[in-house]
């Protein structure tokens, strides 16, 4: 299995490497030769950094670049904060100097090295998930097959050529899953149980779901599997396996977000920051009615209820319709057509992240950072393998006409999608 | 046709112009009657120009100073009549700054403009810079902008025919890849 994930995930990454190297060179956005200037003493116009490397700093490659090339790691404005520190420091670390080339390429080696991991993680998680009654089980790995393979060709796997923070969020959240689906048994009829034997493994899946929170904040979503686990227990009441287990578990987290969105920014940036900071709720406290990353993404990018529904974005509607979509029938098809218990969780994450992409964020980001949910993929995959026992696939319907679109959708987009941001142009 | 391209054109730029966090652009359509002049003499007393001389596209690359002279003017040079130019002017988002009040004017004959005048009429870009951080940037910190005058065809700008090249054949690649090895039937099998 590893040598033909490895060879799917080696030949597609060299053929999106392939396509930014034969771009055309002038950017539409020609800011990058600014941040070179400013960022390199010389080399930029050798003939790598021409063709290949310069054309992976368009959109938000320019904020994690400047972390990683500053003298000290620490954001300059507070916006900056928006960009993982946490990812930018785990490259800084692993490049050892800050020379723009040579943190470009460490940036990109762990990128793809996570990207990988990931779908190693996730072909476990899938076999894990979906092979309860017979662990060897022919479905589950197939379905696990085809999860991996649909995850290597995710709408986002453009902007993963560069420097971005996702791969790292998806290894931590696919291992943090992994890490609670060990530790917690399905039991009839009450439901779920958590084994103190594997309670060591139950505390690792908090930190892997802290530490992709403190890189994406968007991970918080991710919490809900503590407060799934929480009701689940204490419905059957084990209250000491529900404070011992998901409460505790579920507090790490909290404290990380609290940390991450309330201390660190309050104690940075207040009373002299003014605005924000007058929101504060209480005057011992370091707490702000807004938390730091909303205001942040109000401020700087006008991120809010309804912000985006303008005419104007209908194009970037139009973008993201496909992972909607598919992401939207994933919900439904766990939850109505093949109930699946231990996916309930999961399902809550997926609809509580729709919602908020559709109507707060900028909706096309979907597209990029809708991967660490994994729904989708065993939708499709669930889909493609009982269509694959058809002999006739000429006329699909319903699921397997929205999959077979997708896939269509993807084969386009993701080669259209790595060339525009080669080319600096949107969607970002 | 051309009105045709034209609104097609308003309509894409303003798309660019909403999902570009560090680009802004707008459109320089001169207009017929504009008096081109018919003198040799070379018009060098704005400090900060742009010319299109023998050529269809130009950039340059601007010193501002934030909190300083603002707006920032710059003159337009060696324009055709009756040709839509698309001005765009990027920073790198390591400068936070926003960049508004974007415009084009023509500055009659004989009419003065931050203390200098010209026998012929001339063409104005303006646009300023404002500080958009917390903290602020100080005052005076040199901001690099990059300003680049480009002559639209078909409603296009001619630097991006080349990108639309590319983007058309490999989506034209992609389909035809696809239909030859279907990723659908490939996950399948």
């Amino acid at each position: 299995m590893i040598v033909r994930t490895s060879l799917v995930f080696v030949v597609s990454r060299l053929v999106l490497y392939g396509l930014i190297f034969l771009a055309p060179e002038g950017q539409f956005d020609t800011s990058t030769e600014l941040t070179l200037n400013r960022l390199v003493a010389d080399g930029s116009e050798d003939y790598w950094n021409r063709h290949l490397w310069n054309k992976l700093l368009s959109w938000d490659a320019v904020f994690f670049i400047k972390g990683m090339t500053s003298e000290d790691g620490i954001p300059e404005f507070e916006h900056e904060y928006a960009f993982s520190p946490l990812w930018i420091r785990f490259v800084r670390l692993c490049a050892g100097n800050n020379e723009l080339y040579d943190v470009l390429k460490v940036g990109v080696l762990l990128e793809n090295v996570l990207f990988f991991l990931s779908s190693i993680v996730l072909y476990y998680l899938t076999r894990r998930l979906f092979s309860q009654s017979n662990r060897e089980s022919f479905y589950a790995k197939r379905l696990a097959g085809i999860s991996t393979d649909l995850f290597i060709f995710t709408s986002a796997s453009g902007f993963l050529t560069g420097i971005y923070s996702e791969p790292l969020s998806f290894a931590l959240a696919f291992s943090g899953m992994l890490c609670r689906e060990l530790s917690v048994e399905v039991t009839i009829p009450s439901g779920l149980d958590c084994m103190w034997s594997k309670w060591p493994l139950y505390i690792l899946s908090s930190m892997c779901f802290s530490f992709a929170t403190l890189n994406r904040p968007n991970c918080v979503l991710l919490g809900i599997y503590y407060i799934f686990d929480l009701l689940q227990l204490a419905k059957d009441k084990k209250v000491l396996k529900a404070v011992a287990f998901p409460l505790l578990a579920g507090v790490f987290l909290f404290i990380c977000c609290v940390y991450q969105h309330y201390i660190l920014p309050f104690d940075t940036f207040c009373p002299q920051r003014g605005g924000w900071c007058e929101t504060q709720l209480s005057a011992s406290l370091p707490f702000t009615s807004v938390n730091f990353y909303n205001h942040i993404q109000d401020h700087y990018w006008n991120v809010g209820f309804l912000k985006y529904w303008a005419i104007n974005n209908i194009p970037n509607f139009l973008l993201a319709m496909p992972n909607i979509v598919v992401l939207l029938y994933s919900t439904i098809y766990f939850s109505k057509i093949y109930p699946h218990y231990r996916l309930k969780p999961l399902i809550i994450i997926t609809q509580a992240l729709l919602i908020m992409l559709i109507f707060f964020a900028h909706v096309q980001i979907i597209n990029r950072v809708s991967s660490f949910i994994p729904l989708h993929l065993w939708y499709m995959a669930d889909r493609i393998l009982k269509t694959s026992y058809k002999q006739d696939d000429t006329r699909p319907i319903g699921d397997d006409k929205i999959v077979k679109a997708y896939i269509y959708w993807l084969a386009l987009w993701i080669p259209l999608q790595t060339v525009l941001f080669a080319c600096f142009l949107p969607p970002a | 046709m051309k009105r045709f391209f034209w609104s097609w054109f308003i309509w894409l730029n303003s798309l660019f112009v909403l999902v570009i966090a560090n680009t802004e652009s707008f459109l320089v359509k001169v207009p017929k009657d504009f008096p081109v002049g018919t003198s040799n003499h070379i018009d060098d007393q704005f400090p900060l120009r742009i010319s299109l001389n023998n050529s269809n596209h130009a950039k340059e690359t601007i010193e501002t100073h934030i909190g300083e002279v603002n707006p920032t003017y710059i003159q337009l040079q060696h324009l055709q009549i009756d040709e839509v130019y698309q001005v765009k002017i990027c920073w790198t988002a390591l400068d936070p700054v926003s960049i508004d009040e974007m415009g084009w004017f023509i500055v009659p004959h004989s009419t003065s403009l931050q203390g200098t005048t010209s026998e012929e009429a001339r063409i104005f870009i303006k646009f300023t810079i404002t500080n958009d951080s917390y903290p602020t940037m100080k005052p005076g910190t040199m901001v690099p902008i990059n300003v680049s005058v480009i002559n639209c065809k078909l409603g296009v700008p001619v630097d991006l025919y080349k990108t639309i090249v590319y983007i058309i054949a490999v989506a034209v690649s992609a389909v035809l890849l696809n239909r030859k090895y279907s990723l659908y039937d490939l996950l399948r099998h």
